[in-house]
């Protein structure tokens, strides 16, 4: 009985119960649920507002919720945090540190901040250059780009190899390039057994990166499930995408088999549907006796972005 | 403990690299003393009451390198440390608030303590006589500095940016290097004015590095030890209390 109760505790990392926090009038976070597995990359996908730095700074003790449950690793962040903060590696959304501290200096200080002995200590190099900061580590924290720094906050949160790494907008700023890069090293992290804890604005980040994502709005979470799920939840549909010059009838469109659902912006006319092929293969057909011209066709998958669309009404960025 | 040590090393570099803190400090301070020298002469003067002018003025640099490292470095640092939000990336590591605090007033302290001696030091070449015993001298420096370093903890805590603690400051530090008979003796001022010095929390500083220089001993200073300590209380109290990492 007590054994299931262990292993049960021990395959969850986090789990949050009727969390909620209120900023005076303003209710921030309105009563989520949610566990976060052992070994995962979980994400929180919302819009500016949506509560995403206050959920992950009340699970790392940071804020004070105004109700519900918070464990991680089993501990209470409020009362156990400093057994807690040995275990967990935080980057914080608005972050600073010394101007004129050098990045092997902050490496060396932070690392000295916890009991474990850091794995990079013998070589800083080994954690720094996966970042692409290795030429940079007598380098003053005032003197690096803003990519630079969002990169080694992102190493200050390594340095005691934990086991739950919590990360607020890891990618805000970064190029594309180097978006993808550190969702690589995020995915290999999570690959040596560690827990990721993440806040995105970008679709596209949630659906490459997170093993399972919850989308937040207004303080709540409306879905939460591992992206294919959630975008298979719209019906698994896709768009079909054409520039029409030529007159046409919308109905010959409408009645083409499978096709669920047509719009149309000007000459620009969408078809749904989830057997996308057969479509495809049909309007081809129609087009080549009318005498149209299709232009610019192509296919578009659905995307995380559809989902948030559904659930609120509303795009995720505006 | 690794933490506290790392951090106190770390705060000594910073120190040292802000270069406001260690112009002030190691090179204004030890100027202003010569140039003062250059000015005054070392005759024993009526003013001072028959004590050579270096001897009084010594003390008095000291107590104003005790309330410009208090006052900036201590109130400044610890507010702007606030304001960037550099407290808030500690909070979330296992390292005690406690550490923070101590690491740096064990780094400031200790460079006050070499400014002291710097000055010590430069006013040899000017007659500087030396009547106390180390004792009594280190005594009084460390409640002038601990007296001085709570209430930069208070200014810190109770301004919420960076800004408004650097003008607060200001005000405030001027004030007492001239009201408190640091920089121009008390018995120059107008009666008023020296009425006004007793309200002012360096006087007591400047008093008492002055009884323990000149040897006269700490029971003499008992007054100012009292008040000073008492001040110290009281910044520290209310510090602790309006004390915020955010
Ligand atoms: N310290 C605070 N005091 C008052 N209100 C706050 C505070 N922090 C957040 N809020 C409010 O709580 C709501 C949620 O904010 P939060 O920062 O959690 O959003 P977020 O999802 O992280 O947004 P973003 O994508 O912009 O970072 C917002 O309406 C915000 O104005
Ligand atoms: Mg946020």
């Amino acid at each position: 009985m007590e054994g299931t109760g262990n292993q049960e505790a021990a395959m969850k990392a986090i789990s949050v119960e009727g969390l909620i926090k209120n900023y005076s009038s303003v209710r921030a976070v309105d009563r989520i649920d949610f566990d976060v597995g052992a070994g995962e990359i979980f994400g929180m996908l919302g819009p500016n507002g949506a509560g995403k730095t206050t959920t992950i700074e009340c699970i790392e003790g940071l804020r004070n919720p105004d109700g519900g449950t918070i464990r991680v690793l089993g501990l209470d962040p409020q009362r156990e945090g400093y057994e807690l903060r040995e275990r967990i590696g935080v980057q914080l959304q608005a972050t600073a540190l010394y101007e004129r501290i050098r990045v092997r200096e902050a490496l060396k200080l932070f690392a000295s901040f916890y009991r474990a002995r850091s794995p990079w200590a013998d070589d800083w190099e080994k954690l720094i250059e996966p970042l692409g900061l290795a030429d940079k580590m007598s380098s003053y924290y005032h003197t690096l780009s803003g990519g630079q720094k969002q990169r080694l906050h992102i190493a200050l949160a390594l340095v005691h190899d934990p086991e739950i790494l919590f990360l607020d907008e890891l990618t805000t700023g970064l190029d594309p390039q180097a978006r993808r890069a550190m969702w690589q090293l995020i995915k290999e992290i999570r690959d040596r057994g560690k827990t990721v804890f993440l806040t995105t604005h970008y679709m596209e980040e949630a659906e490459q990166l997170c093993d399972r994502v919850a989308i937040l709005d207004h303080g709540r979470i409306l879905a939460l499930d591992s992206p294919a799920d959630l975008i298979a939840s719209l019906g698994g549909e896709n768009r079909i995408l054409f520039t029409l010059e030529d007159p046409y009838d919308v109905d010959c469109f409408q009645e083409i088999p499978h096709v669920s659902r047509v719009e149309r912006i000007d000459s620009q006319v969408a078809l749904y549907s989830s057997q996308s092929s057969k479509v495809l293969l049909e309007l081809i057909k129609r087009a080549d006796v009318s005498g149209w011209s299709l232009h610019d066709l192509h296919v578009q998958r659905a995307t995380l972005e559809d989902v948030f669309l559904t659930l609120t009404g509303r795009a995720l960025r505006e | 403990m690794r933490g506290f040590l790392q951090l106190t090393w770390a705060e000594t570099k910073l120190f040292i690299r802000e270069w406001q803190a260690v112009f002030f400090t190691f090179i204004f301070l030890p100027m202003l003393l010569i140039l003062f020298q250059a000015i005054f002469r070392n005759d024993p003067s009526v003013v001072f009451g028959n004590v050579a002018t270096v001897d009084e003025m010594v003390p008095g640099f000291i107590a104003i390198g005790i309330a410009s490292n208090a006052i900036y470095i201590i109130g400044g640092v610890l507010s702007s440390y606030r304001e960037r939000g550099i407290l808030r990336r500690f909070r979330v590591t296992p390292l005690r608030p406690g550490a923070v605090l101590a690491s740096q007033v064990l780094v400031v302290y200790a460079m006050t303590m070499i400014s002291a001696l710097l000055l010590m030091l430069i006013a040899r070449p000017f007659g500087l006589k030396i009547a106390g015993d180390p004792y009594s001298m280190v005594g009084a420096f460390t409640l002038g500095a601990l007296s001085f370093f709570s209430f930069g903890f208070l200014i810190g805590s109770l301004f919420k940016t960076a800004r408004i603690t650097y003008s607060v400051n200001t005000t405030v530090f001027f004030s007492m290097i001239f009201l408190s008979g640091a920089a121009i003796p008390l018995d120059l001022l107008t009666p008023f004015m020296r009425h006004i010095a007793q309200f002012i929390p360096l006087t007591y500083v400047v008093n008492l590095l002055r009884d323990a220089w000149l040897g006269r001993g700490l029971g003499a200073s008992w007054p100012n030890i009292l008040v000073l300590t008492v001040f110290f209380a009281i910044c520290a109290f209310v510090s602790s209390k309006a004390f915020r990492w955010e």
